[in-house]
């Protein structure tokens, strides 16, 4: 079983455009959204879905009031500040700032203070016309989107194996921090999506950092391509200083909006010569991960 | 006035916002504008400026006195975030796993746990030649590490009298930490069905949280009227349309400021101002 990552470091060069373009054309694939923040990939993909699994990322704690002396023990020890006295003398742990490192629980004299799961977000196999989708989606304002990638990954690899699907075709997480690595980590090989712009070449150098560090082959596809001739040679030269291949251009066309708009990936009914550069994409990655 | 510039996620023209209305403002007064987006901080790439001061961020972490160390493993055990190991030589601590919770320290009965600094970041500080009253401040969190909440929090310590944050991308914590703190908050969106699904994330983050918000379309007539649309039905104020216009795309490809090449952009940042410093700057 195979896996290619499709990352872009901050996102808004093309990412879900491109994955979803090419899971159109991949055989034998299952497909992974991996950006469970802003789950963009079952716009394109309309999927049907199938199940809905809770995630838990971890414990919060929640005092009982009953139980509660108001001694001040946890608010002192919470180096999150998540714990305050309300005006009437009352200990509350505000849910949003808690990290769920139990301390508090551990050292309440009154043992008033529960330490449980909780649920913050969900998990969803889904089935799309090209194969199953495994889509998640973290309740607002919660933390943990590593782990939540990590558990779409797997799923995926799961249902990839249950099915006898030989790809999985992921969607990454943005950015270059946490959610991101739990993305790439173990994967064949990484398509990252630039454009030529100092935003996104700023991105894209510290992805290369990301990759090299992880031992991942790294691919680079060009969007936008025709913005700006000069920062495209720029990406070029990066792509050759870090020996990374930069496998195409894809011009700035309007039919990337007109598709999305639709809810359909652009190789599905967008300009045919787009078609045949996804096309040909998808055969030299294909070569390049033999 | 603190005005954070959030986006349901990256590459919606949140940094453009944020670097083109700072600049535009501190023609008339001073200005800080804090990129918080500590993953990838980009703004001060729009500027020509001088860094003036570089210092670290440090989280806490602890240090195993293995002389001490009994080996009754309870810190092992407190650890909820499978940071602390029994190895044959002892307790090992990956330190990328830390939080820096202090509850290994709390439970150890023979006292064998210190704590000491670990470097995770860098804050920046800026000044730029052509924009005098303006400084930028970034939070540049090292390659590899996972907790970015420390360094936006350093970042944040700087804010001001008169405050632009560029905010880190997404609906997670970090951006909680980022807004809590803010008088206004602008969310910058596209017209498109990813931007209103972004939008809406946002839009139920900051509902939690309880804070107002207004909208910024970026590259407004590119794609549909579901923004607006939505906007409209959920009485959420849009305060600017920025158009989809091919040169605008190529100045900020190149790390060019809007407002030093477009009147029209220059008189878009003015009504923002206006509009946000008459409620309170
Ligand atoms: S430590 Fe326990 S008893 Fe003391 S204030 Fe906290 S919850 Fe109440
Ligand atoms: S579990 Fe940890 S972070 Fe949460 S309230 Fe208790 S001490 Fe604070
Ligand atoms: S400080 Fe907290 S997170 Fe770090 S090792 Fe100790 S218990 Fe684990
Ligand atoms: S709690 Fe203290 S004594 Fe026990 S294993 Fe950990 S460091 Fe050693």
């Amino acid at each position: 079983m195979k896996e290619l990552v499709v990352i872009s470091g901050k996102g808004g060069t093309g990412k879900t455009s491109v994955t979803g373009a090419l899971a159109v054309l991949w055989d034998h694939a299952v497909f992974a959204d991996c950006d469970v923040d802003a789950s963009n990939l079952p716009i394109l993909l309309n999927p049907e879905i199938r199940e809905k699994l809770p995630f838990s990322g971890g414990k919060k704690a929640e005092i009982v009031e009953d139980d509660c002396t108001g001694c001040g023990l946890c608010e002192s020890l919470c180096r999150f500040h998540a714990i305050s006295q309300e005006d009437n003398g009352i200990y509350q742990v505000d849910p949003l700032a808690c990290e769920g490192c139990g301390l508090c629980f551990r050292a309440c004299p009154m043992d008033a203070i529960q330490f449980e799961p909780v649920v913050n977000g969900e998990l969803y196999i889904s089935d799309t016309a090209w194969g199953e989708l495994i889509h998640a989606e973290l309740y607002p304002g919660e933390e943990n989107s590593g782990k939540l990638v990590t558990a779409v990954r797997q799923k995926a690899r799961e249902t990839a194996g249950a099915k006898g699907k030989s790809w999985i075709l992921t969607d990454g997480a943005p950015g270059t921090g946490c959610p991101v690595i739990a993305s790439l980590t173990g994967a064949s090989g990484v398509l990252i999506v630039t454009e030529p712009g100092v935003s996104a070449i700023h991105d894209l150098e510290r992805i290369l950092e990301l990759t090299k560090h992880f031992s991942i082959p790294a691919m680079i596809l060009i969007n936008k391509a025709d913005i700006s001739p000069e920062q495209k040679e720029r990406i070029r030269d990066i792509a050759r200083r870090e020996k990374v291949t930069v496998l195409g251009d894809i011009p700035y066309h309007p039919s990337f909006t007109k598709s999305q708009i639709k809810g359909k990936p652009v190789t599905l009914d967008g300009a045919p010569e787009l078609y045949r550069i996804f096309e040909h994409l998808k055969q030299l990655i294909l070569e390049k991960l033999a | 006035m603190n005005l954070a510039i959030v986006s349901g996620k990256g590459g919606t023209g949140k940094t453009t916002v944020a670097v083109n209305l700072a600049a535009y403002m501190s023609r008339e007064r001073d200005i800080r504008l804090l990129d918080a987006d500590a993953e990838e901080p980009n703004a001060v790439l729009f500027f020509q400026a001088d860094m003036s001061r570089d210092m670290a961020v440090s989280v806490m972490v602890p240090e195993i006195l293995h002389e001490k160390c009994t080996r009754c493993r309870k810190c092992v055990e407190m650890c909820e975030y499978n940071a602390l190991m029994m190895t044959r030589k002892g307790v090992l601590l990956s330190p990328d796993l830390c939080h820096s919770c202090g509850a290994c320290m709390y439970v150890c009965p023979e006292k064998a746990i210190l704590e000491k600094f670990r470097e995770t970041g860098r804050i920046r500080e800026y000044h730029c030649k052509a924009y005098p009253r303006l400084q930028v401040i970034e939070g540049d969190l090292h390659r590899g590490e996972s907790r970015v909440t420390p360094v936006i929090d350093d970042v944040l310590s700087y804010a001001g009298p008169c405050t632009i944050i560029d905010a880190p991308p997404g609906t997670s914590c970090p951006v909680v930490e980022t807004v809590k703190h803010a008088d206004r908050v602008l969310v910058v969106t596209e017209s498109t069905p990813f931007g209103l699904h972004d939008l809406k994330g946002v839009a139920a983050m900051l509902r939690l949280i309880r804070k107002p918000f207004q909208v910024v379309i970026n590259r407004h007539g590119q794609g549909d009227d579901g923004v607006e649309n939505w906007c409209k039905e959920e009485g959420i104020p849009v305060v600017l349309k920025i158009p989809f216009r091919e040169d605008y795309a190529r100045v900020i490809a190149g790390g060019g400021l809007l407002i030093e090449h477009f009147p029209r952009f220059r008189e878009d940042m003015a009504c923002l101002a206006k509009d946000l410093c008459g409620k309170g700057l």
